[in-house]
């Protein structure tokens, strides 16, 4: 028979977060993006429960030790500012901040004016197919790539810019530079193929992209074909791994290896879970 | 053959659907769509599966024969029919190549040739059916016998090239094997006597080679004929400046015109031009057909039909397309 209980609930947010408790409430599991769960030992007399496997709740009798774990929980991944990932307390207000958000697209004028587009050129487009294609554009700029390390969106990291976007609307191209990071350059191959991946989605299917990655700082040409391999097996990332972009960029054009590539559930899988993270 | 009296285009005949996903290869079968036989054809598809259509003789379109499936897992990526037209074999990303056999209309897949690592890219015959070679993505070259009873036995796996083959092709006439690699070389493999000791004769390595480029290589047919399997060949010629995206696929006709398959969804032909400025043979652009697929057209291959100029595509788009080339209507077809 139990006195006054103590309770902290937290949730947790985030595509693919997941919480589940094990052996009566003693151990709390955690999916957090990272390449390995996150075990916890819960700590005597406290239990947790979870719900709907993004709700915490921890609870016992002693009202230190239950707030204490909680916290533990908590920081295990705290919540970030931008777009409020990560494990917070039910009652706790996330204090946003508005992501890098210069040049973006400028506000349609009317159609007669015939808007800056990228790189300042006028574009004289119908307003509706202008509107569509800046939208897309937006969207692959914004998204926010699933990056547990750095879950920030590629423009706030400086991985892609607006510059770095070309489209020829009359042969249907676009081209698109982004420079790895030293913190992202392991992950060159799989932000390649995701953007593919994304630039199918908000662009007209007849639109033929290709991807070029500017030149990072080291060399590895085996490391662009072993890092497709490993991904396949969603092992620890490779850390300071970077790429020979013309190796690294061959392969992402290639259309038939890339085919072969995501034929692999794994790597489907990790590429699916880092297009559709932005979509909460 | 004269190509500059005549207004020549290349006319669609025909659109096969039925693929649910890319198709990514085709082949016409030999000894057909001549003297009564309708024209029979197979395409591979990223959906697993191979479907066979045959030309029906009274409206002259074609319908989907059969389909085969459950037997690849993954992505079938190349096909090619035995030069009897008795088997066809199919490789797939599921590292298997399989053969099959038309068994009254019905066909029977009747042995998987295993041993590849990861995916095979590419399947091709010998010009008497006796072998069969494969290639993949794990840098290796096998090549098979056709043994009685439906045997298959690995002769030889040829290692030397330093990444992905992306495709292995048979000479015509002679026992010589080509196989294209995603380390910009080509190799040409050549068997040393008669003890299955096939090796590497010849490298070719151009330096700045796209895929944005068709080359010609030559060699000494007669050379060949008699035996020497060593006979160098030597680059003739190139095309460069008509494509702007990667060529996926090139084959050439019986009478000398080069068809390509490109990621702009267009079909090019060549022929030899008349000019001789250049030592050796020069090439140009007879017709380029825009738009003749929704997406990139990975497959060109011509019929061996003697009478017709029948050309066949595959593209992303999940189609097949039956062209033919000829004269536009109201031009009549000199005689030749």
């Amino acid at each position: 028979m139990m006195e006054a209980k103590f309770f902290r609930f937290l949730k947790i947010v985030g595509v693919g977060f997941k919480a589940r408790a094990e052996a009566e409430g003693r151990l709390l599991y955690l999916k957090l993006g990272y390449s390995h769960e996150v075990e916890l030992t819960v700590p005597p007399a406290v239990r947790v429960f979870c719900f709907k496997n993004n709700v915490v709740c921890c609870t016992g009798i002693d009202k230190g030790r239950v707030h204490q774990f909680a916290a533990a929980v908590r920081s295990c991944k705290p919540p970030e500012v931008y777009k409020g990932k990560g494990i917070m307390y039910t009652d706790e207000v996330i204090k946003k901040k508005e992501g890098k958000r210069s040049n973006l697209i400028p506000t349609l004028h009317n159609a007669s004016d015939g808007c800056k587009g990228i790189h300042g050129r006028r574009l004289p487009l119908p307003p509706s197919h202008h509107s569509s294609l800046l939208i897309a554009i937006k969207k692959v700029v914004d998204w926010d790539i699933r990056d547990p390390e750095h879950p920030y969106s590629l423009e706030q990291l400086s991985v892609l810019s607006e510059e770095s976007i070309t489209v020829d609307e009359k042969l249907g191209r676009i081209l698109i530079t982004f420079t790895p990071t030293i913190q992202h350059c392991s992950m060159a191959t799989v932000i390649g193929l995701c953007l593919r991946e994304k630039l199918k989605d908000c662009f007209p299917p007849h639109f033929k992209v290709d991807i070029k990655v500017a030149p990072g700082s080291h060399a590895n040409e085996e490391s662009a074909v072993v890092l497709i391999l490993l991904y396949t097996v969603l092992q620890s990332y490779p850390k300071h791994v970077c790429f020979l972009s013309p190796a690294v960029n061959k392969q992402l054009n290639d259309k038939e290896r890339v085919a072969a590539a995501l034929e692999n559930p794994n790597l489907r899988q990790l590429v699916d879970e880092c297009l559709y993270s932005s979509e909460l | 053959m004269n190509f500059a009296d005549e207004k020549l285009e290349l006319r669609e005949l025909q659109r096969l659907e039925g693929h649910a996903d890319r198709v990514w290869g085709l082949a016409w079968k030999p000894a057909t769509g001549g003297d009564g036989v309708p024209a029979v054809l197979a395409s591979c598809s990223g959906d697993k599966t191979v479907r066979v259509w045959e030309q029906s003789p009274l409206t002259g379109s074609f319908q989907c024969k059969a389909v085969l499936e459950e037997t690849h897992n993954r992505t079938v990526r190349s096909c090619a029919w035995s030069p009897s037209g008795k088997l066809l074999a199919t490789a797939s990303f599921d590292a298997t190549t399989a053969i099959w056999e038309d068994v009254g209309g019905d066909f029977a897949c009747i042995s998987t040739l295993e041993g590849h690592e990861n995916e095979v890219k590419s399947v091709s015959w010998n010009a008497s059916g006796s072998l069969l070679a494969t290639c993949g993505r794990d840098k290796s070259v096998w090549i098979w016998e056709v043994l009685p009873h439906n045997e298959f036995d690995c002769v030889s796996v040829l290692q030397g090239h330093t990444q992905d083959v992306k495709m292995v092709q048979w000479h015509p006439t002679v026992d010589i094997l080509f196989s294209c690699s995603y380390d910009n070389t080509i190799k040409i493999w050549a068997e040393d006597g008669d003890n299955d000791d096939w090796h590497c004769v010849q490298t070719l390595n151009e330096s700045n080679s796209d895929d944005l480029t068709i080359k010609i290589w030559g060699s000494d047919i007669m050379r060949m004929q008699s035996g020497d399997g060593n006979a160098p060949w030597n680059h003739l010629s190139t095309l460069s400046g008509y494509h702007d995206r990667t060529i996926f696929s090139v084959h050439w006709s019986r009478d000398g015109i080069i068809a390509s398959g490109a990621a702009d969804d267009a079909i090019r032909l060549f022929v030899e031009s008349e000019d001789h400025l250049v030592d050796g043979p020069s090439y140009k652009l007879l017709l380029k057909k825009e738009k003749a697929h929704d997406m990139d057209v990975n497959a060109v291959q011509w019929s061996s039909m003697e009478e017709n100029r029948r050309l066949a595509s595959a593209s992303d788009d999940g189609t097949v397309k039956i062209w033919e080339f000829a004269a536009s209507s109201g031009h009549k077809k000199p005689p030749s």
